[in-house]
């Protein structure tokens, strides 16, 4: 269509020196609702391109005078929003490589339909959108790094004034001081360093949010960098007579950001300090394979944290206790920065703790932490994590809609986020990549379908599964642009959670490696029943093969194959980088040697002794194990 | 001691407080409110030690430092870079721009004068002459 | 041995033939790059999910992965690499295709390698110009 429900007609200008070709593209495309201009030539079709904008342009590429090229290149000099699409019976490879690098759109041979021509004129004009959006989300972008650097260095300069000058006084630089101006001083030095304090909290958290944070990867040792955190935090640890030791292998190397791991460290040895009366303090530090990571361990014997405040742990300005001594002063921004540091560093933390005994903070790394430049691996939106982590993200532009979806998923256990127009709602997606989102069709400037299109159409984005929220139903185009379902207004409670409950467990894959047919056969049938999609195996060289076609999500090995064995399975997954991430269980009927037990054990998630239970209660174990909310891996 | 410390930013408070805190010490301290007014404070009473502020108006910290850096006749100038702005790589960027340390704001005034002491000290060890030519 | 004074580049090559890996080899070692090689498409992202890479060189028709799949997995990996494709497969769709997906260049074989050589030079040219000028390539 030339013209979209908006009712804008888009101008296209037509080049080609064949004058029948010219007239049938006028009048044809006129038709469809184009305004269409037409030029004989190379020269004419510039000199008209000077004097009026164009959406679209066609051009021949073999003509006198000016050919193709150059009037390509001559366009996206004077217009270079315009997309060009070149045209001609004359095929070349080089002219076709050479057009697209120089920024062609696409490349028609002739003869071709006018239909055909539609297709890409439609979708030249929606990559012309996209690219005009991205640019506005990208300027919005940096006007945000831009407001976070002036307010850092605002916020900061008179901070340092105030904690200056009472630094002066108490000095005595001003001449003496009586006690009560002594103590008067103390206060506005102390609440200044908590303010200085705050304030960095709260740039860093935003600068985290927006993902502007950015990282400096190069060596870490991991025993120096623990040893200046001691350094640090020693003399803290010693006013409270609190022991503070470490043991760090050395050796211990990973790439990653040395700074921002400091800064974690002295947030969870501060707190361990800050919540124990008496005790030790301990920093350890081992390294796993499978994939490659470091694992740091920060326990305290303090007062422990309590089973369902542990879930609160990581959010901002959640404190446990809320009591009005509060006799643990602090801004509850800690731990909330931390964790989003860990995660930029491609990480996870985690605690266990029990109340009166202590906490134990566990961070764990990978090895090589993702590269700044590059797209971060996109994150399962769907599954695991604990309910508070579900945000449903809804865009629509009636605030009566928005608060209406908030009210009915209260006490669902999903975090409801909304949106009031599209450019918001797609940049909220990226930062917070909800677990689903919701989404109006009739909305202004930017309407749902272009939202939706540009969902998909972002590889970080597109597996969020989307709902539409509509009065309309459009079904067809809805499914068919990647749409999960459809919520008709007015909508019921029920059906809205149900419908969002049911993206909860995509269907996984798991291989099943064995090579007795009664067994793959019970797990195939049992797991299927479940929602699996289960590959099988029955050999080791098999399993590779299908590995490498497909990566499963989860390996259910038997280690006794015929060839090639399930260690050899083992090593061939250890030696290949890419399949780092797949949940391995290994079952045997084997009695496994000390050796051959810790080698699976420091490689798989689950060993499983087949001759010990029956196959009923291997199963179970193992969709216990599945279900269970899953171990952020690093 | 007659070093001559030469304390360049533009915000007031942080000039007064630098300067109490290195009088104090017995250093003789200089001031200038911008970095034009630092370059011809460096020609006319020749400081041994510039502590100057990243971003002033008229000529910037990385400008001052450069322009100073450039001048083989103010080699044993010691240059301290500081700066609200919590720009990462801002230490980096100071150091190639010719200074020879950076604190961040808000800082300690005992910890500014502490690190004046300690370049004091460095150049001493070196043997250099500590008063300007 | 060509001496640069350029820093060094490091190249894949990814063809799941042989004889052109390591002809393709040679040559760019002889101009002072350092060379590494993949036979095809998921050897050469594994290479890749662990080395960085300041140009890429594929052929097209491999085994386990081609080098347009291998093209749109890597374009979403490391996006600022550049990939030149150099193969013996040419059809018009498959060039237009490959450079809107975010290849630099499509060569076809036999090739001249002087062209393909400073090819790889324009591409990285081109990749550390858009950053901003003194970045060692890691953060800001």
């Amino acid at each position: 269509m030339g013209s979209n429900g908006m009712s804008q007609r888009y101008c296209v200008l037509v080049i080609d020196d064949e004058a029948g070709l010219r007239d049938m593209l006028q009048f044809g495309l006129t038709d469809r609702g184009y305004r269409v201009v037409v030029a004989a030539s190379g020269e004419e079709g510039l000199e008209k391109a000077r004097h009026e904008k164009f959406d679209l342009v066609v051009t021949d590429i073999m003509m006198t005078g000016l050919d193709g090229v150059a009037v390509l290149k001559g366009i996206k000099e004077i217009q270079p929003q315009a997309e060009v699409i070149m045209a001609t019976g004359y095929a070349t490879l080089e002219t076709a490589v050479e057009s697209m690098k120089q920024g062609a759109y696409d490349y028609i041979s002739k003869p071709y339909g006018l239909d055909q021509l539609c297709v890409l004129f439609d979708k030249a004009v929606e990559r012309r959108h996209l690219k005009d959006q991205v640019g506005r989300l990208e300027e919005l972008n940096r006007l945000k790094s831009e407001f976070l650097a002036n307010m850092s260095h605002e916020l900061r300069t008179p901070m340092n004034a105030i904690i200056g000058y009472a630094s002066l006084m108490l000095d005595r630089l001003y001449g003496d001081l009586l006690p009560k101006q002594e103590q008067g001083l103390k206060r506005i030095e102390t609440n200044a360093r908590n303010l200085l304090q705050l304030i960095n909290n709260i740039l860093d958290l935003s600068k985290l949010s927006a993902g502007r944070m950015p990282t400096y990867i190069e060596p870490c040792d991991a025993k120096a960098i623990v040893e200046e955190v001691v350094a640090t935090m020693a003399s803290l640890a010693e006013e409270r007579k609190l022991r503070l030791v470490t043991d760090v292998p050395a050796g211990i190397t990973l790439n990653s950001d040395k700074t921002k791991l400091k800064q974690v460290l002295i947030n969870l040895v501060g707190n361990a300090i800050k919540f124990t009366h008496e005790g030790t303090i301990s920093i350890k530090v081992e390294t796993l394979t499978g994939p490659a990571r470091v694992r740091i361990f920060v326990q305290d014997t303090g007062i422990g944290i309590k089973d369902e405040d542990i879930a609160l742990l990581f959010e901002e300005f959640k404190q446990l206790d809320a009591s009005p001594t509060r006799e643990y002063a602090g801004t509850g921004l800690g731990l909330s920065i931390s964790k989003k540091i860990v995660e930029l560093l491609g990480g996870a933390i985690r605690v266990k703790s029990a109340v009166g005994v202590g906490s134990t903070f566990i961070v764990t790394l990978p090895m090589q932490a993702p590269r700044p430049d590059d797209l971060p691996v996109a994150k399962p939106s769907g599954g695991c994590g604990t309910p508070l982590d579900k945000v449903i993200l809804s865009i629509d532009d009636d605030p009566e809609v928005l608060s209406l979806l908030a009210d009915n998923l209260q006490g669902t256990g999903y975090r409801f986020v909304g949106a009031s127009n599209g450019q918001e709602g797609i940049a909220l997606a990226r930062q917070l990549h909800p677990h689903a989102i919701t989404l109006d069709i009739m909305m202004p400037h930017l309407d749902g379908w272009s939202v939706l299109r540009l969902l998909k159409n972002d590889p970080q984005l597109r597996a969020i599964p989307v709902f539409i929220v509509s009065i309309m139903e459009n079904k067809a185009l809805g499914f068919s642009l990647g749409v999960t379902d459809y919520i008709v207004k007015p909508f019921d409670r029920q059906e809205l959670i149900s419908k969002l409950q049911a993206c909860d467990k995509p269907p996984r894959t798991i291989l099943v490696v064995d090579d007795d047919p009664d067994i793959s056969r019970l797990l195939d049938e049992a797991l299927h029943r479940d929602g699996y999609t289960v590959v099988m195996a029955a050999n080791g060289q098999e399993a590779i093969r299908q590995m490498a076609a497909r990566k499963p999500d989860v390996l259910l090995l038997d280690l006794m194959l015929p060839e090639v064995d399930g260690f050899e399975v083992l090593q061939h997954i250890e030696n290949n980088p890419t399949l780092q991430g797949i949940r391995i269980f290994v079952m045997t009927a084997k009695n496994l040697t000390l050796k051959e037990n810790t080698y699976l054990e420091q490689r798989v998630e689950m060993i499983v002794q087949k001759g010990s239970r029956d196959l009923t209660e291997v199963l179970d174990l193992l969709k216990t194990k599945l279900d269970a909310v899953k171990e952020v891996s690093a | 001691m007659n070093i001559k410390v030469l304390i360049a930013d533009d915000d007031f408070d942080n000039r007064t407080i630098v300067q109490e805190a290195l009088a104090a010490s017995d250093y003789v301290v200089l001031s200038a409110a911008d970095g034009q007014e630092a370059w011809q404070r460096i020609q006319t009473d020749k400081p041994d030690i510039i502590l100057l502020d990243l971003s002033m108006p008229k000529l910037n910290g990385w400008d001052l430092a450069r322009r100073v850096r450039q001048d083989p006749a103010l080699s044993h100038l010691k240059l301290i870079a500081f700066t609200a702005h919590a720009l990462a790589g801002a230490e980096v960027k100071a150091k190639a721009a010719g200074c020879d340390d950076y604190i961040a704001k808000p800082c300690l005034p005992k910890d500014v004068v502490a690190r004046v002491n300690s370049w004091v000290e460095q150049t001493r060890e070196l043997g250099a002459k500590t008063p300007a030519v | 041995m060509i001496s640069d004074s350029r820093p060094i580049l490091d190249i894949l090559v990814v063809d799941d033939e042989p004889g052109f890996r390591n002809l393709l080899q040679w040559e760019l070692e002889y101009r002072g790059m350092r060379v590494q090689t993949a036979s095809n498409g998921v050897e050469a992202l594994a290479k890749a999910a662990t080395n960085a890479f300041d140009a890429i060189i594929t052929d097209i028709t491999m085994p386990e992965m081609d080098g347009l799949r291998f093209l749109e997995n890597i374009k979403r990996r490391a996006p600022q690499t550049p990939v030149i494709i150099a193969t013996g497969f040419g059809a018009i769709e498959t060039a237009v295709y490959a450079i809107k997906e975010g290849a630099f260049d499509f060569v076809l074989k036999p090739y001249d390698l002087e062209y393909l050589i400073s090819q790889v030079r324009q591409a990285v040219a081109r990749v550390n110009e858009r950053r901003a000028p003194g970045r060692t390539g890691h953060g800001q």
